[in-house]
């Protein structure tokens, strides 16, 4: 089959490619927007129909979800597949949602019960996946010195999201709002897989929090978006992750030592050793396998589903220690393959055990690379999201 | 045995004299109106008097009262205590651990709380309940017209005028956005009660300005302690009763026992108050549901009423309280809601499955009886203060 991959510049997306092709498929990509992120939609509705009246393909992919190619494919009346990998993506709620080309996966299923409605029958939830055999390439190739480099108690990979925090731009907020989003943050931050906040901003709180935050997102587009979602997931959500992510960091590097891969500034949390960013490809799988503790600390917006990381540190044959998440035990075996903390406390004392216990921790390690080497290989996984794709007409 | 019984005015006496006559104890009441001191040489004078130089094995009450754990410590005497009230603040007394208390928490969480914070005089144990006295009051004639119902409620609605939380009402804009917020929160989650975690010391700065708390000489409960359990989780239980129940006497014949005669329901009957003992489990045993909406200070434990509904033989629908779960089998022994949707769906369905309804009573029932009776109850604390006499 012939794959159009339209690519943004995601670090899945490599390893997607890869899987299509072990698959026996050939892929095209076109890369304008990694580089040129002034494209409009105009620019990439040209880009992509140009390449297509040349090249006929059997369908695009993406990465999460672009509007303006599910539009082009409407029109050149060939499938338009995409699986996101983050949340929230806001594009999802485009109108273009509705066109009968998509088949929408969905790694999160609190995002696909919100968007499924929309497009009855091409929409799945379906949890992400690894590549196998690119992360142990990686490992084996591996020298001693960067063995060395990369040996850590705890390693973390991620942002800090103090950068990411659109939820900062409020300006002069009532005593009343700031009140209530401090209290919402700090009840939410306790409640691990129930994300209940969005049902508590009434229609006066998101007014208020509209009027003090210049520059509030709105879709330029007609969208099934609401400000409420767009203040819980967007501005809410990530300022909660800004917040967990600074106090679990916190806790665990006084207690323990951690190494911390990211671009965020660290400079108030004096013991973390900041190890700055981490080359995803090359570097990455060689923290999770040297690691004897890789955490997760999924990102709030992500109210259900098992983010990338996960997958990565399984099928670096890393142990990983991760928040609780509901669907964490429809896929995997907890404290079989892998480990959960269900507040900062408990992830003191886990992480104190997990030391302390190399075997059992070896154990785990090993259960969840099994696990995902089988069931989340990115070909086993990009068979069944095509054969779903092309079973509906 | 001979056992020193604080005879205060409780619920349980009765049972507690029967149960420990029958089993050939020593039953000897002792009263002075200094009970809740936290000091009073009255009557520490009157204890010492009154015991003089008579052995007892132990002493027992309902709830714990510092005094009498200090005078029993003077006098050498083992000191159980049964707490069945919670949120209870002379808990959080010095006292608490002398050497010579047993004290029995129905609550786990925070039973385990103070274990774990390094209190060795605590244990968790459910409450017990008479599981029989039912069949004897059944043979009786009794008002069957006013104590039965399709579904009910017992219990108070937390609306009384006065009450702490409007103590809180100027309280800057801060805090009431903040307050709000967290209330409302919790409102979403059962099972887990954060409001204490979540009082910042900023916000408990401001409370402590409009509603000043200063804790006793001899107390060692916290400010976040009293405002959470005392102020706002009363608050909280208020607002949720008001709101489940609307919710379920919109659909169904919902009828309130309740202190408060002027406590309105919409579209609920209130029935006014009822006795505890000659009235109350005739409601339980006639309802075709009732209702258990656990007061929000209790974190994971069976409330007395929750033992109170089964023992009687009655439908227990309930708010999640994990400590069931130690004990009693969901949708087997009682069935539980997860939110105001949860529960009037099932109201619905239960109503209208009257043999399931009543099997799932008598399966409550039968192990009330078998597993938390009055004779259980102390065999289990008794096995606990005196090991050696047990091996």
């Amino acid at each position: 089959m012939k794959i159009l991959f339209y690519r943004y510049g995601s670090i899945c997306e490599p390893d997607i490619i890869e899987g299509f092709e072990e698959l026996g498929h050939t892929v095209s990509q076109i890369t304008e927007e990694i580089t040129n992120k002034e494209l409009v939609f105009g620019d990439s509705a040209r880009i992509v129909g140009d390449y297509l009246m040349e090249h006929p393909q059997d369908c695009i992919f993406t990465v999460n979800f672009f509007p303006i190619i599910s539009e082009v494919c409407n029109i050149f009346k060939i499938p338009y597949l995409c699986w996101t990998v983050d949340s929230p993506v806001l594009e999802l709620f485009a109108k273009s949602i509705q066109n009968p080309c998509n088949r929408i996966f969905l790694f999160d299923r609190a995002q696909y019960d919100e968007i499924s409605p929309l497009n009855p029958g091409h929409v799945f939830h379906f949890p992400l996946a690894v590549n196998i055999k690119g992360k142990q390439q990686v490992i084996q190739a591996a020298s001693s010195t960067d063995i060395e480099r990369f040996s850590a108690d705890i390693s973390f990979v991620g942002s800090l999201y103090t950068e990411k925090c659109p939820y900062d731009n409020l300006v002069n907020p009532p005593e009343y709002l700031l009140g209530y989003l401090n209290g919402l943050i700090e009840a939410q931050l306790r409640v691990y897989g129930y994300f209940f906040l969005e049902d508590l901003l009434t229609d006066e709180i998101v007014a208020a929090f509209k009027a003090h935050l210049p520059g509030f997102y709105t879709y330029p587009l007609e969208t099934f978006l609401t400000d409420r979602k767009t203040m819980a997931q967007l501005y809410i959500g990530n300022k909660i992750t800004a917040v967990e992510r600074l106090r679990t960091m916190k806790i665990l590097s006084e207690h323990f030592n951690l190494d911390l891969y990211t671009g965020s500034d660290t400079s108030v949390l004096p013991k973390v050793h900041n190890r700055g960013f981490a080359k995803s490809l090359t570097e990455m799988p060689i923290i999770f396998h040297e690691s004897k503790i890789n955490l997760n600390t999924t990102c709030k917006a992500i109210r259900s589903g098992l983010p990338q990381r996960i997958f990565d540190i399984m099928g670096c044959g890393g142990f990983v220690l991760t928040n609780f998440q509901p669907e964490l035990s429809e896929i995997f075996n907890v404290g079989t393959d892998l480990v959960t903390y269900g507040n900062l406390d408990e992830l003191k004392d886990i992480t104190s055990y997990y030391l302390e216990h190399q075997k059992k921790r070896q154990e785990i390690a090993q259960n969840g690379f099994e696990r995902v080497a089988r069931d989340y290989n990115y070909p086993v996984r990009l068979e069944q999201l095509l054969r779903l794709a092309f079973s509906i007409s | 045995m001979r056992i020193l019984y604080l005879d205060w005015p409780c619920f349980g006496k009765v049972d507690v004299q029967f149960t420990l006559e029958q089993a050939g104890h020593e039953f000897v009441p002792f009263f002075h109106k200094d009970y809740q001191e936290r000091t009073s040489i009255e009557f520490d004078k009157a204890f010492t008097e009154f015991v003089g130089d008579t052995f007892y094995d132990c002493c027992f009450s309902f709830n714990y009262f510092p005094i009498v754990s200090n005078n029993c410590q003077k006098l050498g005497i083992k000191y159980i205590a049964a707490l069945y009230d919670n949120p209870y603040v002379m808990l959080y007394s010095y006292s608490l651990i002398n050497p010579n208390n047993y004290v029995f928490m129905f609550d786990k969480q925070e039973y385990l709380k103070l274990k774990n914070g390094g209190i060795n005089t605590v244990y968790y144990s459910t409450l017990p309940v008479n599981s029989t006295i039912i069949d004897y009051l059944q043979e009786k004639p009794y008002d069957h017209e006013k104590l039965s119902a399709d579904v009910s409620f017992v219990g108070s609605l937390y609306n009384e005028d006065h009450n702490f939380f409007d103590r809180l009402a100027t309280v800057n804009d801060y805090i009431k956005g903040y307050l709000d917020a967290i209330m409302e929160a919790q409102l979403k989650i059962q099972g887990y009660n954060f409001i204490e975690e979540v009082l910042t010391p900023d916000i408990i700065a401001e409370l402590q300005r409009v509603a000043p708390y200063q804790s006793t000489p001899s107390g060692i409960e916290t400010p976040e302690y009293i405002y959470s359990n005392y102020f706002i989780d009363r608050k909280l239980t208020s607002i949720e009763r008001q709101r489940l129940l609307t919710a379920v006497a919109k659909h169904c014949n919902l009828r309130l026992y309740t202190l408060n005669k002027n406590a309105v329901i919409p579209n609920a009957t209130n029935m006014g108050a009822i006795d505890y003992y000659s009235e109350m489990p005739y409601v339980f045993a006639n309802s075709k549901i009732n209702l258990n909406i656990t007061l929000r200070s209790i974190q994971t434990g069976i409330p007395l009423r929750g033992m109170d509904i089964l023992g009687a033989g009655g439908f227990l629908l309930t708010s999640f309280q994990s400590d069931f779960l130690d004990y009693f089998v969901p949708d087997e022994d009682f069935v539980y809601y997860e939110s105001q949707e949860d529960l009037v769906e099932k109201v619905e369905y239960y109503l209208s499955h009257e043999k399931q309804r009543k099997e799932i009573a008598h399966n409550g029932h039968e192990k009330a009886k078998k597993n938390h009776s009055f004779e259980k109850f102390f065999e289990n604390i008794f096995q606990i203060v005196f090991p050696n006499t047990y091996d």
